[in-house]
């Protein structure tokens, strides 16, 4: 998986919701060469830095990208038509670590806040054994994926913060109650959200032990290639480069 | 048949001879080597390493980057394996790049820099240094080069170690630039380098908290080209040694522009995050800029802006 820096042809881009759009972009290479949890950096005009997007899936010679209008990148990203091209690198980062044997006993549990969900419906497509979802948002507007995860075979459960879908609460409380009525040291745990969500997981697994948990964190990023140093986060282990070491990094590595 | 016109590109700094007078800056290309497969090196006139220091350096507190409207705020810090673990780790790979290849050397005391450039003499493949007098990211009182009288004397103890190219990298953040660039002549550099980032901040109003996890860092890209260009254009003017110019140069124009006023290299810093192949895309750039005005040699542009 080298990465290489590629013009593609923006094939769809559909709005989700309010601010969250699936851009497809037309790549072979992209397509057959991206791995769960990697991310691709994409150049939009008017901006001068790159600015990294998690695959979302890919299907045959399209890589889909899930994203929210966040600044103003993502906010011109969002005007860009059907036929346009987009300078972008990739596929990037070191992605989930999927075990070889997936064993039947064990249960995968992929955590979503947010927009969070973007790279968690590739993992999912690409995981075997139990896989149950779960969603969090602020509210019901902003749960995407339910359907899709559920037609790749997850079982999926919603959390809002108004309580206008799921519980009211967080994707983190439907984790603890999810883990107190399991078996514990039988779960694989990948979660993607707000930095603050992913400790707060930190903080329930200490309570339930897990087999493993991964999380993929995101910060802003410079040059996504490991050479500026611009992207680390903190960890026990020192800083850590989002684009190099991660983003997706193993929990007690980091906390 | 087509008449080829022969154009050189080739420079001069001191005994080392650039192919081309495009270099990338430090702290934008890391080592080089995590580049490749998406640069052509061949292409580059030098790379400057990212600077190191005597001890390793973990960096400044995240986050450390940041794009407003038109520039981009970093406060990296310096983050380096230090010289040890680059001499081990990045060294051997440095001196296989196809390109000339100058060492960043950063450090917090004039002897940390003399230290640094005493073991590097031992070492091949080292086209010459940059000191880096200037980095606004490391919490001083103020920068080396924030004093004219230190710039001097700093020079002038490297240069007596040294016969290889030294080059002075300077900060914007003074009264009168001219005045730095005197003190790096004066004390027997090679050439100066300029410029540094300028200090800025950005503040989040959601939060409340200033967006670079250190407060304020340096800042860079298109924002501040005009700013450079004109201490470029100052400094050449009032000084014999060479200068190499940058500070928010994007594109071919924006390069030539610079050549334009005086500088006899050129650096790409900020466009290199985004676009790590772009000093190979302007050197083509010149050459057909240069065609098209009917100049045969790179030195014969240098200076000419009609002022």
């Amino acid at each position: 998986m080298k990465a290489k820096q590629l013009k593609v042809k923006v094939k769809d881009i559909k709005k989700v919701n309010d601010n969250i759009f699936l851009l497809s972009i037309s790549s072979a290479y992209l397509a057959s060469q991206s791995r769960p949890g990697q991310f691709l950096h994409f150049k939009i005009h008017s901006t001068i830095l790159r600015r990294p997007l998690s695959v979302h899936r890919v299907k045959g010679k399209e890589a889909h990208v899930l994203f929210k209008i966040r600044g103003k990148g993502t906010e011109i990203l969002s005007r860009y038509k059907k036929g346009e091209i987009l300078d972008v690198i990739g596929p990037l980062g070191n992605g989930f670590f999927l075990k070889k044997a997936a064993a039947m006993e064990t249960t995968n549990i992929l955590v979503a806040g947010g927009i969070g969900v973007a790279p968690l419906m590739f993992l999912a497509e690409k995981l075997r054994g139990e896989k149950l979802v779960l969603l969090g948002a602020k509210t019901k507007k902003e749960i995407v994926c339910e359907l899709e995860f559920r037609r790749v075979g997850c079982k999926v459960s919603v959390a809002t913060e108004d309580g206008s879908k799921g519980i009211k609460g967080t994707a983190t409380e439907l984790l603890r109650k999810t883990l107190m009525g399991s078996e514990a040291g039988k779960i694989n745990i990948y979660a993607c959200g707000p930095q603050e969500m992913l400790s707060q997981i930190n903080n329930v697994i200490d309570s339930h032990p897990v087999l493993e948990c991964q999380v993929s964190f995101e910060q802003f990023m410079g040059c996504g290639l490991g050479v500026c140093c611009g992207c680390t986060i903190e960890t026990k282990h020192g800083y850590k480069k989002v684009c190099k070491d991660g983003p997706v990094f193993n929990i007690k590595d980091v906390w | 048949m087509k008449k080829k016109v022969k154009i050189n590109l080739k420079v001069k700094l001191a005994v080392l001879t650039l192919d081309n007078p495009v270099v990338c800056a430090y702290g934008s290309f890391g080592f080089g080597e995590e580049l490749r497969g998406l640069v052509n090196f061949k292409n580059i006139g030098a790379i400057i390493t990212k600077t190191i220091t005597l001890l390793p350096r973990a960096g400044n507190p995240p986050p450390r980057i940041y794009e407003t409207g038109c520039g981009v705020m970093n406060s990296v810090g310096l983050e380096n394996p230090g010289l040890d673990g680059v001499i081990k780790e990045k060294l051997p790979l440095l001196q296989k790049l196809p390109t000339s290849c100058i060492v960043s050397v950063g450090g917090f005391t004039s002897e940390e820099y003399q230290g640094i450039v005493e073991e590097l003499e031992g070492k091949r493949g080292i086209d010459g240094y940059e000191i880096n007098l200037s980095c606004p990211n490391l919490r001083l009182k103020r920068m080396i080069s924030q004093s004219e009288a230190a710039t001097y004397k700093l020079t002038k103890a490297l240069r007596k170690l040294t016969k290889r190219p030294l080059f002075i990298k300077i900060s914007p953040e003074v009264t009168d630039i001219v005045k730095t660039a005197y003190a790096v002549e004066a004390g027997g550099a090679d050439a100066v380098s300029l410029v540094n980032t300028f200090l800025s901040m950005a503040i989040d109003i959601e939060t409340q908290k200033p967006f670079l996890g250190s407060i304020y860092g340096g800042y860079s890209g298109r924002a501040i080209k005009p700013l450079s260009l004109y201490r470029v254009w100052r400094v050449a003017q009032n000084i014999k040694i060479p200068v190499i110019g940058g500070g928010g140069i994007e594109s071919t124009s924006d390069a030539i522009e610079f050549i334009l006023a005086g500088a006899i290299a050129i650096s790409l810093g900020t466009v290199n995050l985004a676009f790590p192949n772009q000093a190979s895309q302007i050197v083509e750039g010149i050459k057909k800029y240069m065609k098209r005005e009917n100049i045969t040699d790179i030195n014969k542009l240098r200076g000419k802006v009609d002022a």
